[in-house]
């Protein structure tokens, strides 16, 4: 690799970041609203093209430039189970999106723990959800800045050490939050986002070329004719489908998504756009190019043990000139997921945490002010942990659970958005037992056919439906405010509903 | 709308019945993507150049593509009309 393109390439694209956030700086200093909703959730003024990238480029991380190439090397076209649960991430945008954008927009949300706290009148539950949810993102943060620290370290041959991508990597997160909030890491999330989508574009359109176009499954099945057939497992396929489908509106950077959007009609384009950016993009175009790595020329020195590293492979083999914009690539691609998750988090620390611990509620401009410090703290935090030679180790396991410990927070998110029967006793006990299973069976390792997140979210699932039975209902202003009120827009919404009642009266 | 007329009914019955058909394709699609996960179209023989499964999952894709898409039309649109008919007072918690 050209250590002085690359320095170059990195260089061009800092300056390019910089200039798109000082833009969405200028932008969101013309918006109305609250300090913290603007700085939180971008003043609910997000467009349809803004959000439909934002929202690919948070959820998919570094995992997309490197680990998804090496699961479909692995595992063929079991893996192509990924295509059909990112084509639900649009299904999920009407079914809980629509809902969470409603109440936000009614009640002034800004957090899902404020919700929470409004539908159940329950700040117990508020804090633990927030508690999972920060769980759930902040190890995950830091397993982004190590590993994509590592990969640039390891692409470039130690050119870029692995202090200076740890460094670079926090420094512009940290810097970015900061200074433009939500708005900012949603333009900068966009250009990342088209960044690292034309680098798998042009990588699949030229693995395609070389390994035949249309015959290349036919060439696969030459060499690893095991990779074109389903190797079961569905239990394996399922927990994935359950973990990383529901993480999509769930997880709090991606369900604060959803309030920002600046109106319905722009939620409903950006379910319509997003299968083809989250599904026959980002989930397509690696399965070409990892199942493509099989056919001998592609990607010669590829081997199960570093199949992760397929992308940066086949540019240093075919276009060595080219793999300073992999690099580049990466570094995008963890930027743009982890700004989120540093935003979310300190929201959730600040609005939901140190204001539910807090007597009397905190001003707008209070919650800015603790969620800058929480963002500046958050920083220097992963940085440190990042520095220390074994400081993330225990936390690995953690992060590995990130989107299971999302998945325990679907039981009370359906209760306020579909199932009035759910108590605030059902959800809250349900929630704690639920991590509490998850916690246990990564600790003991215990070998059961189900995994920890499946296991947690049955066990959820099942306490918080009985403990609902006999306990306490949501008081009757919460089903009026939530559930009559998704009905009334949502549901009865054709007038047929309407002119029988009026055929009765 | 709050005052539709009779003759419009069938029409509204008609968005219902759509949507109801619209769930019964994604429920379709989605169960026969799992096939393959259970032995069912899962051998290695080449559909246009695709293996079985790959095909099978692939195709339901499409399907569910389109699904997603008619959301719009079909649960969007009303939704919409309807915050337009009725627009939101919003009460900010906080």
């Amino acid at each position: 690799m050209n250590n002085t393109l690359t320095a170059v390439v990195l260089a061009a694209f800092i300056f390019v970041f910089i200039l798109v956030s000082y833009l969405s700086k200028r932008n969101s200093e013309k918006a109305s609203g609250s300090s913290s909703e603007n700085f939180i959730i971008g003043g609910r003024g997000i467009g349809t093209i803004v959000l439909v990238l934002s929202m690919g480029a948070t959820y998919f991380s570094t995992w997309t430039l490197l680990g998804a190439f090496g699961a479909y090397y692995r595992s063929g076209v079991w893996f192509a189970g990924f295509a059909v649960w990112t084509i639900f991430h649009a299904i999920f945008i009407w079914l809980f999106g629509a809902r969470i954008w409603l109440a936000g927009k009614k009640y002034g949300f800004i957090t899902p723990g404020q919700m929470i706290k409004h539908y159940y009148k329950s700040n117990r539950l508020r804090i633990t959800v927030a508690l999972v949810g920060i769980s759930a993102l902040v190890p995950v943060m830091l397993i982004q800045v190590i590993g994509g620290a590592r990969a640039l370290e390891a692409l470039t041959d130690g050119a870029i050490p692995y202090v200076v991508g740890v460094t670079v990597t926090s420094v512009m997160v940290g810097v970015i939050v900061l200074w433009a909030g939500f708005k900012g890491t949603a333009w900068t999330d966009s250009f990342m986002g088209v960044f690292f989508a034309s680098i798998l574009i042009f990588t699949a359109l030229y693995v395609l070329k070389l390994s035949g176009g249309a015959g290349l499954f036919e060439q696969v099945s030459q060499y690893k004719p095991e990779l074109n057939v389903v190797s079961g497992n569905p239990l394996g396929m399922l927990e994935l489908w359950l973990g990383l489908g529901f993480g999509a509106w769930v997880l709090p950077h991606m369900w604060q998504k959803f309030y920002s959007a600046s109106s319905a009609k722009v939620l409903g384009k950006v379910a319509m756009a997003t299968p083809f950016w989250n599904s026959w993009m980002m989930a397509i175009i690696p399965l070409v190019v990892g199942m493509a790595a099989v056919i001998p020329g592609i990607a010669p020195s590829v081997n199960v043990g570093n199949s992760d590293t397929i992308l940066p492979q086949i540019f240093n083999f075919h276009f060595p000139i080219l793999s300073a914009f992999v690099v580049a690539g990466i570094l995008a691609a963890a930027i743009s997921t982890i700004n989120s998750q540093l935003l979310s988090s300190a929201s959730l620390v600040a609005e939901d945490v140190v204001d539910g611990l807090t007597k009397g509620d905190m001003t707008s401009k209070r919650v800015t002010w603790v969620t800058r410090v929480v963002v500046l703290s958050l920083t220097v935090m992963i940085f440190v942990l990042a520095m220390l030679p074994s400081g993330a180790g225990f936390l690995v396991p953690i992060a590995s659970l990130g989107f299971g410990l999302g998945l325990q927070l679907v039981p009370s998110a359906l209760g306020m958005l579909y199932f009035k029967s759910v108590s605030e006793t059902g959800a809250f006990l349900g929630l704690v037992l639920g991590v509490v299973v998850m916690a246990l069976m990564t600790i003991t390792q215990i070998d059961i056919p189900v995994g920890p997140s499946i296991a947690g979210i049955i066990v959820n699932i099942v306490v918080t439906i009985a403990v609902s039975k006999v306990t306490k209902k949501v008081p009757e202003s919460s089903v009026v405010e939530f559930h009559d009120m998704f009905n009334e827009y949502m549901r009865d919404n054709t007038g047929e509903v309407v002119y029988s009642e009026e055929k009765k009266a | 709308m709050l005052n539709s007329h009779p003759l419009d009914e069938g029409l509204m019955m008609n968005t219902k019945s759509k949507r109801k058909l619209l769930w019964a394709v994604v429920l379709t699609a989605l169960s026969i993507t799992w096939l393959p996960y259970f032995g069912v179209f899962n051998t290695a023989s080449m559909v246009m150049g695709l293996p079985q499964p790959l095909a099978v999952i692939i195709a339901s894709n499409i399907v569910l593509t389109v699904c997603v898409i008619l959301i719009y039309p079909l649960y969007f649109k009303p939704f919409i009309k309807k915050l337009e008919e009725k627009p939101l007072h919003e009460e900010a918690v906080k």
